[in-house]
Protein backbone atom coordinates (compact mmCIF):
# COMPACT_ATOMS: atom_id res chain seq x y z
CA UNK A 1 0.00 0.00 0.00
CA UNK A 2 2.89 2.51 0.99
CA UNK A 3 4.38 1.41 -2.53
CA UNK A 4 1.09 2.15 -4.26
CA UNK A 5 1.06 5.67 -2.62
CA UNK A 6 4.82 6.77 -3.54
CA UNK A 7 3.80 6.16 -7.38
CA UNK A 8 0.69 7.65 -7.00
CA UNK A 9 2.20 10.32 -5.07
CA UNK A 10 4.87 10.55 -8.12
CA UNK A 11 2.42 10.65 -10.55
CA UNK A 12 2.94 7.14 -12.27
CA UNK A 13 -0.29 5.51 -11.60
CA UNK A 14 -3.95 7.18 -11.89
CA UNK A 15 -6.20 8.38 -8.88
CA UNK A 16 -8.70 5.71 -10.46
CA UNK A 17 -5.72 3.14 -10.13
CA UNK A 18 -4.47 4.24 -6.30
CA UNK A 19 -8.11 3.63 -5.14
CA UNK A 20 -8.48 0.69 -6.85
CA UNK A 21 -5.54 -1.08 -5.78
CA UNK A 22 -6.21 0.38 -1.78
CA UNK A 23 -9.35 -0.96 -2.24
CA UNK A 24 -8.53 -4.89 -2.67
CA UNK A 25 -5.33 -4.74 -0.15
CA UNK A 26 -8.07 -3.34 2.11
CA UNK A 27 -10.38 -6.20 1.26
CA UNK A 28 -7.52 -9.20 1.40
CA UNK A 29 -7.02 -7.33 4.85
CA UNK A 30 -10.71 -7.86 5.93
CA UNK A 31 -10.96 -11.05 4.34
CA UNK A 32 -8.38 -12.60 5.86
CA UNK A 33 -8.78 -10.88 9.09
CA UNK A 34 -12.37 -11.95 9.10
CA UNK A 35 -12.74 -15.69 8.02
CA UNK A 36 -16.92 -15.49 8.66
CA UNK A 37 -16.25 -12.81 5.61
CA UNK A 38 -14.89 -15.29 3.26
CA UNK A 39 -16.61 -17.89 4.33
CA UNK A 40 -19.82 -16.10 3.24
CA UNK A 41 -18.23 -15.18 0.12
CA UNK A 42 -17.24 -18.41 -0.57
CA UNK A 43 -20.75 -19.87 -0.33
CA UNK A 44 -22.34 -17.15 -2.23
CA UNK A 45 -20.29 -18.27 -5.27
CA UNK A 46 -19.94 -21.30 -4.20
CA UNK A 47 -16.61 -22.63 -3.64
CA UNK A 48 -16.01 -24.53 -0.65
CA UNK A 49 -13.54 -23.18 1.79
CA UNK A 50 -13.52 -18.95 2.12
CA UNK A 51 -9.41 -19.12 1.27
CA UNK A 52 -9.74 -21.40 -2.01
CA UNK A 53 -12.38 -18.71 -3.79
CA UNK A 54 -10.26 -15.85 -2.88
CA UNK A 55 -7.05 -17.48 -4.77
CA UNK A 56 -9.39 -18.39 -7.23
CA UNK A 57 -10.75 -14.89 -7.68
CA UNK A 58 -7.11 -13.40 -7.03
CA UNK A 59 -5.98 -16.13 -10.18
CA UNK A 60 -9.03 -15.15 -12.06
CA UNK A 61 -7.82 -11.17 -11.95
CA UNK A 62 -4.39 -12.28 -12.15
CA UNK A 63 -5.46 -13.66 -15.52
CA UNK A 64 -7.28 -10.82 -16.63
CA UNK A 65 -4.67 -8.64 -15.89
CA UNK A 66 -1.81 -10.64 -18.18
CA UNK A 67 -4.17 -10.60 -21.12
CA UNK A 68 -4.90 -7.00 -21.10
CA UNK A 69 -1.44 -6.07 -20.73
CA UNK A 70 -0.44 -8.18 -23.32
CA UNK A 71 -3.27 -6.54 -25.59
CA UNK A 72 -2.14 -3.13 -24.47
CA UNK A 73 1.45 -3.92 -25.37
CA UNK A 74 1.00 -5.44 -28.55
CA UNK A 75 -1.45 -2.61 -29.91
CA UNK A 76 1.55 0.04 -28.78
CA UNK A 77 4.26 -2.18 -30.64
CA UNK A 78 1.96 -2.12 -33.68
CA UNK A 79 1.85 1.61 -33.24
CA UNK A 80 5.46 2.14 -33.05
CA UNK A 81 6.04 -0.34 -35.78
CA UNK A 82 4.06 1.66 -38.16
CA UNK A 83 4.91 5.10 -36.53
CA UNK A 84 8.89 3.36 -37.89
CA UNK A 85 7.98 2.04 -41.37
CA UNK A 86 6.05 5.62 -42.11
CA UNK A 87 9.35 7.53 -40.90
CA UNK A 88 11.71 5.47 -42.60
CA UNK A 89 9.01 5.82 -46.01
CA UNK A 90 9.18 9.08 -45.96
CA UNK A 91 13.35 10.14 -44.93
CA UNK A 92 13.28 7.91 -48.28
CA UNK A 93 11.26 10.75 -50.43
CA UNK A 94 13.06 13.70 -49.26
CA UNK B 1 14.39 -3.18 -63.69
CA UNK B 2 11.16 -5.02 -62.82
CA UNK B 3 12.51 -6.88 -60.01
CA UNK B 4 13.30 -5.44 -56.87
CA UNK B 5 15.38 -7.62 -53.89
CA UNK B 6 14.16 -6.70 -50.53
CA UNK B 7 16.92 -7.33 -47.96
CA UNK B 8 16.16 -6.97 -43.96
CA UNK B 9 19.46 -6.20 -42.33
CA UNK B 10 20.53 -5.90 -38.68
CA UNK B 11 23.90 -5.42 -37.29
CA UNK B 12 25.07 -7.31 -40.33
CA UNK B 13 28.24 -5.09 -41.18
CA UNK B 14 30.57 -8.38 -42.00
CA UNK B 15 28.45 -9.86 -44.80
CA UNK B 16 25.65 -6.96 -46.38
CA UNK B 17 28.38 -5.19 -48.31
CA UNK B 18 29.42 -8.14 -49.96
CA UNK B 19 26.04 -8.96 -50.46
CA UNK B 20 24.80 -5.96 -52.43
CA UNK B 21 27.49 -6.26 -54.49
CA UNK B 22 27.02 -9.58 -55.77
CA UNK B 23 23.06 -8.71 -56.05
CA UNK B 24 23.59 -5.40 -57.75
CA UNK B 25 25.81 -7.56 -60.45
CA UNK B 26 22.21 -8.92 -61.52
CA UNK B 27 19.70 -6.85 -60.33
CA UNK B 28 19.74 -3.28 -60.60
CA UNK B 29 16.88 -2.84 -57.21
CA UNK B 30 18.52 -3.81 -54.40
CA UNK B 31 16.95 -2.42 -50.96
CA UNK B 32 18.37 -2.98 -47.95
CA UNK B 33 15.61 -2.02 -44.85
CA UNK B 34 18.13 -1.53 -42.01
CA UNK B 35 16.23 -2.46 -39.00
CA UNK B 36 17.91 -0.11 -36.12
CA UNK B 37 22.03 -1.07 -36.81
CA UNK B 38 24.30 0.24 -34.45
CA UNK B 39 26.89 -0.89 -36.44
CA UNK B 40 27.97 0.68 -40.16
CA UNK B 41 25.69 -1.39 -42.23
CA UNK B 42 23.19 1.17 -43.59
CA UNK B 43 26.74 3.00 -44.37
CA UNK B 44 28.17 -0.20 -46.17
CA UNK B 45 24.72 -0.45 -48.06
CA UNK B 46 24.68 2.63 -49.40
CA UNK B 47 28.41 2.73 -50.73
CA UNK B 48 27.73 -0.79 -52.58
CA UNK B 49 24.66 0.92 -54.40
CA UNK B 50 21.94 -0.01 -52.17
CA UNK B 51 18.71 1.89 -52.08
CA UNK B 52 18.61 2.13 -48.27
CA UNK B 53 15.48 2.80 -45.54
CA UNK B 54 16.42 3.08 -42.05
CA UNK B 55 14.06 1.98 -38.96
CA UNK B 56 15.26 4.45 -36.21
CA UNK B 57 14.91 1.48 -33.89
CA UNK B 58 15.05 -2.10 -34.16
CA UNK B 59 11.63 -3.62 -34.90
CA UNK B 60 12.11 -6.53 -36.25
CA UNK B 61 13.24 -8.77 -39.29
CA UNK B 62 9.01 -9.25 -39.88
CA UNK B 63 8.43 -5.22 -40.37
CA UNK B 64 11.72 -4.80 -41.78
CA UNK B 65 10.38 -6.85 -45.06
CA UNK B 66 7.03 -5.19 -44.84
CA UNK B 67 8.62 -1.64 -45.16
CA UNK B 68 10.69 -2.86 -48.21
CA UNK B 69 7.55 -4.52 -49.59
CA UNK B 70 5.40 -1.30 -49.39
CA UNK B 71 8.08 0.89 -51.10
CA UNK B 72 8.69 -1.59 -53.84
CA UNK B 73 5.16 -1.43 -54.67
CA UNK B 74 4.85 2.28 -54.44
CA UNK B 75 7.93 2.04 -57.22
CA UNK B 76 5.80 -0.17 -59.60
CA UNK B 77 7.96 -3.25 -59.41
CA UNK B 78 6.22 -6.34 -61.13
CA UNK B 79 8.50 -9.16 -59.00
CA UNK B 80 9.33 -9.13 -55.53
CA UNK B 81 12.30 -10.77 -53.49
CA UNK B 82 13.61 -11.55 -50.35
CA UNK B 83 17.05 -12.22 -49.28
CA UNK B 84 18.58 -12.56 -45.84
CA UNK B 85 21.85 -10.24 -45.25
CA UNK B 86 23.75 -12.91 -43.42
CA UNK B 87 25.23 -14.81 -46.42
CA UNK B 88 23.30 -17.63 -45.56
CA UNK B 89 21.86 -17.32 -49.71
CA UNK B 90 23.27 -18.08 -53.04
CA UNK B 91 22.72 -15.26 -55.55
CA UNK B 92 22.38 -17.67 -58.28
CA UNK B 93 19.48 -19.36 -56.27
CA UNK B 94 17.84 -16.25 -56.73
CA UNK B 95 18.29 -15.80 -60.05
CA UNK B 96 16.88 -19.61 -61.08
CA UNK B 97 13.83 -18.05 -58.76
CA UNK B 98 13.27 -14.89 -60.72
CA UNK B 99 14.10 -16.58 -64.27
CA UNK B 100 11.50 -18.96 -62.97
CA UNK B 101 8.06 -16.73 -61.78
CA UNK B 102 9.37 -14.57 -64.96
CA UNK B 103 9.22 -16.87 -67.53
CA UNK B 104 6.43 -19.05 -66.74
CA UNK B 105 6.28 -20.68 -70.28
CA UNK B 106 9.52 -21.64 -70.51
CA UNK B 107 9.93 -22.99 -67.19
CA UNK B 108 6.54 -24.90 -67.24
CA UNK B 109 5.53 -23.03 -64.15
CA UNK B 110 2.80 -20.23 -63.71
CA UNK B 111 3.06 -19.11 -60.13
CA UNK B 112 2.63 -16.18 -57.68
CA UNK B 113 5.14 -17.18 -55.26
CA UNK B 114 8.54 -19.15 -55.93
CA UNK B 115 9.66 -20.43 -52.00
CA UNK B 116 13.44 -21.76 -51.54
CA UNK B 117 13.50 -25.06 -50.63
CA UNK B 118 16.72 -26.11 -48.25
CA UNK B 119 15.40 -29.69 -48.05
CA UNK B 120 14.95 -30.44 -52.06
CA UNK B 121 18.70 -29.48 -52.41
CA UNK B 122 21.42 -32.30 -51.91
CA UNK B 123 23.08 -30.16 -49.68
CA UNK B 124 20.63 -30.75 -47.33
CA UNK B 125 22.19 -33.80 -46.18
CA UNK B 126 24.77 -31.30 -44.28
CA UNK B 127 22.44 -29.92 -42.11
CA UNK B 128 23.24 -30.79 -38.73
CA UNK B 129 20.48 -33.30 -37.55
CA UNK B 130 19.03 -31.24 -34.38
CA UNK B 131 18.74 -28.35 -36.18
CA UNK B 132 17.29 -30.44 -39.20
CA UNK B 133 14.95 -31.77 -36.97
CA UNK B 134 13.71 -28.17 -35.26
CA UNK B 135 13.09 -27.36 -38.91
CA UNK B 136 10.99 -30.32 -39.95
CA UNK B 137 8.70 -30.58 -36.83
CA UNK B 138 8.45 -26.21 -37.83
CA UNK B 139 7.72 -27.99 -41.64
CA UNK B 140 5.05 -30.38 -40.28
CA UNK B 141 3.10 -27.73 -38.04
CA UNK B 142 3.15 -25.15 -40.64
CA UNK B 143 1.54 -27.83 -43.52
CA UNK B 144 -0.78 -28.73 -40.61
CA UNK B 145 -1.89 -25.25 -39.52
CA UNK B 146 -2.24 -24.03 -43.30
CA UNK B 147 -2.89 -26.38 -45.41
CA UNK B 148 0.06 -26.05 -47.61
CA UNK B 149 2.39 -28.73 -48.98
CA UNK B 150 5.89 -27.94 -48.40
CA UNK B 151 9.55 -29.20 -47.81
CA UNK B 152 10.89 -26.12 -45.82
CA UNK B 153 9.98 -23.21 -43.59
CA UNK B 154 11.33 -19.88 -42.29
CA UNK B 155 13.40 -19.78 -45.27
CA UNK B 156 14.54 -16.28 -46.26
CA UNK B 157 14.45 -16.67 -50.00
CA UNK B 158 11.45 -16.02 -51.59
CA UNK B 159 10.02 -14.54 -55.25
CA UNK B 160 6.67 -12.72 -55.22
CA UNK B 161 4.56 -11.53 -57.72
CA UNK B 162 4.40 -7.64 -56.44
CA UNK B 163 0.41 -7.83 -57.03
CA UNK B 164 -0.17 -10.95 -54.84
CA UNK B 165 1.77 -8.95 -51.93
CA UNK B 166 -0.87 -5.55 -52.13
CA UNK B 167 -2.86 -6.62 -49.07
CA UNK B 168 -0.41 -8.26 -47.18
CA UNK B 169 -0.21 -6.24 -43.65
CA UNK B 170 2.63 -7.99 -41.85
CA UNK B 171 1.21 -7.76 -37.89
CA UNK B 172 4.19 -10.68 -36.63
CA UNK B 173 7.29 -8.23 -36.28
CA UNK B 174 9.46 -10.65 -35.18
CA UNK B 175 10.51 -13.91 -36.39
CA UNK B 176 7.29 -15.49 -36.45
CA UNK B 177 6.46 -13.41 -39.46
CA UNK B 178 7.63 -16.23 -41.57
CA UNK B 179 4.59 -18.78 -40.83
CA UNK B 180 2.41 -15.37 -41.17
CA UNK B 181 3.64 -15.67 -44.83
CA UNK B 182 3.00 -18.94 -45.47
CA UNK B 183 -0.49 -18.36 -43.67
CA UNK B 184 -1.60 -15.56 -46.41
CA UNK B 185 -0.12 -17.81 -49.25
CA UNK B 186 -2.30 -20.00 -48.00
CA UNK B 187 -5.99 -17.75 -47.45
CA UNK B 188 -5.29 -16.13 -50.88
CA UNK B 189 -4.75 -19.03 -52.37
CA UNK B 190 -1.86 -18.19 -53.91
CA UNK B 191 0.39 -20.74 -56.60
CA UNK B 192 3.49 -21.54 -55.31
CA UNK B 193 6.03 -23.61 -56.14
CA UNK B 194 9.43 -24.51 -54.13
CA UNK B 195 12.88 -24.10 -55.53
CA UNK B 196 15.77 -25.80 -54.27
CA UNK B 197 18.62 -23.73 -52.86
CA UNK B 198 21.49 -23.91 -50.90
CA UNK B 199 21.70 -22.46 -47.22
CA UNK B 200 25.20 -21.50 -45.95
CA UNK B 201 24.97 -21.78 -42.08
CA UNK B 202 27.85 -20.21 -39.84
CA UNK B 203 29.37 -22.63 -38.16
CA UNK B 204 28.73 -21.69 -34.33
CA UNK B 205 28.99 -24.01 -31.37
CA UNK B 206 25.59 -22.11 -29.83
CA UNK B 207 23.80 -22.08 -32.96
CA UNK B 208 21.64 -25.27 -31.96
CA UNK B 209 20.59 -23.32 -28.54
CA UNK B 210 20.11 -20.01 -30.49
CA UNK B 211 17.59 -22.64 -32.71
CA UNK B 212 15.46 -23.94 -29.97
CA UNK B 213 14.98 -20.33 -27.96
CA UNK B 214 14.01 -18.92 -31.94
CA UNK B 215 11.90 -22.22 -32.68
CA UNK B 216 10.27 -22.04 -28.77
CA UNK B 217 10.18 -18.00 -29.50
CA UNK B 218 8.67 -18.24 -32.93
CA UNK B 219 6.13 -21.36 -31.79
CA UNK B 220 4.93 -18.87 -29.36
CA UNK B 221 4.50 -16.15 -30.95
CA UNK B 222 2.49 -17.70 -34.13
CA UNK B 223 0.19 -19.28 -30.92
CA UNK B 224 -0.14 -16.27 -29.44
CA UNK B 225 -1.30 -14.43 -32.52
CA UNK B 226 -4.15 -17.33 -33.51
CA UNK B 227 -5.37 -16.36 -30.27
CA UNK B 228 -5.03 -12.95 -29.96
CA UNK B 229 -5.60 -10.29 -32.76
CA UNK B 230 -4.75 -6.98 -32.22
Amino acid sequence: MYNVYCNYRERKISRMLFFGFNILFIGIILITSFEYLSITIAKLIGIGRGLDALLSLGLLILLYLVLYLYLKLKTIEKQLVELVQKDALDDNKR
Amino acid sequence: MNTAVIVPCYNEEKTVGNIVQELRKNFSTVIVIDDGSTDSSAELATKTGAIVLKHKINVGQGAALQTGIFYALSQGFKYIATFDADGQHQVSDLIAMVQMIQRPVATGTDKDVILGSRFLSPSSNSIPFTRKFLLKMGVLFTNLTTGLKLTDTHNGLRVFNAQSLKKLRVSEFRMSHASELLEYIAIYHLRYSEYPVKITYASSPIGIYKDMIRVTDILFQFLASKVIRT
